[in-house]
């Protein structure tokens, strides 16, 4: 029964997203051509970096927001006394990771600054970095990234406090929120992005953290 | 020029319909840890697409986010529920 009724559901969702996607026009301006158009005020040549850190950085803004917010869930949620130790216990991890990391952490700081002016940018670089840091923590080198240290959450809300400022800043030049002059931008969009940057990597690194970390027996 | 969309179109196919098989492998699949696997597969395939869409942003966070950390993040659930059942 259940699953007749799940069929009948799949169906008309399948049948909805065919209608929407026959329902298309054929010919679509899109905001390409605004962008494209508005541009060389933007202070990157990306146009996906200038849409998400110029034109519609509010928009990123909530988006650090929500990711603070879920690691705030995700805090609650892990049981108190934790150690840096991995589970897995492997000589090869370990010579790779010898290897990987040195590069990893170039590929990362690359990708966050040519996002600029070509695909990159915070998010890829953000989640390289975390990458590195489950890595590191998976080759059983001790690296305390929890959150018991202050210093990891001060960097975990860089990012949001980062975009604070920035727009109690812009505000007092402007009256509109996260509105940067065409010759500010780059500066402003490049600060954003680096503390962005750090935000996201501690972030996904802590959502591996709280489930991998073994519990901390007591004593 | 005319082989080469021919080459591009055949790609196109493959890398289609192999997303639609691995997509149903993924749900289907008894065995939880060849199911995150297959989810792992989805993910890189899935990037290969936006690139071939254009979308290299998209694929590169898809190919770290989606493939990489989800699968770990997988990964180490599995580790955890196979630890309890044995406890």
């Amino acid at each position: 029964m259940v699953r007749f009724f799940t069929f009948i559901l799949t169906a008309l969702l399948f049948a909805g997203l065919t209608y929407t996607v026959l329902s298309l026009p054929q010919q679509t301006q899109g905001l390409a051509q605004t962008v494209g158009s508005q541009m060389q005020n933007s202070g990157v040549s990306n146009p996906v970096t200038a849409v998400l850190m110029n034109f519609r950085a509010y928009d990123t803004l909530l988006e650090m927001a929500v990711l603070f917010i879920a690691l705030l869930g995700v805090y609650s949620l892990g049981s108190s006394a934790r150690e840096a130790k991995s589970l897995l216990k492997s000589p090869v991890l370990k010579r790779l990771g010898g290897i990987l990391v040195p590069v990893l952490l170039l590929l990362s700081a690359y990708i966050l600054w040519i996002g600029a002016q070509a695909p990159g940018g915070a998010f890829q670089a953000g989640s390289i970095l975390s990458a590195t840091g489950i890595l590191i923590f998976l080759s059983g080198w001790k690296l305390d990234l929890s959150y018991k240290n202050f210093f990891v959450r001060l960097l975990a809300s860089t990012g949001l406090l980062a975009f604070v400022l920035v727009s109690a800043i812009t505000l007092l030049f402007s009256d509109t929120l996260l509105e940067f002059s065409a010759t500010e931008a780059s500066y402003f969009i490049f600060i954003l992005e680096a503390a962005a940057t750090v935000s996201i990597a501690i972030t996904l690194f802590n959502l591996f953290f709280t489930i991998f970390a073994q519990p901390k027996e007591e004593k | 020029m005319e082989t080469l969309a021919i080459v591009e179109f055949v790609f196109d196919m493959l890398l289609s319909s192999s997303l639609l098989f691995v997509a149903y492998k993924t749900l289907t699949c008894k065995d939880l840890f060849q199911a995150i696997v297959f989810f792992i597969v989805f993910g890189l395939l899935i990037s290969v697409a936006w690139g071939r869409l254009g979308a290299y942003d998209v694929a590169m966070a898809e190919v770290v986010i989606g493939a990489g950390l989800t699968g770990a993040l997988l990964l180490s659930a599995l580790v955890k529920l196979k630890k309890m059942n044995i406890d």
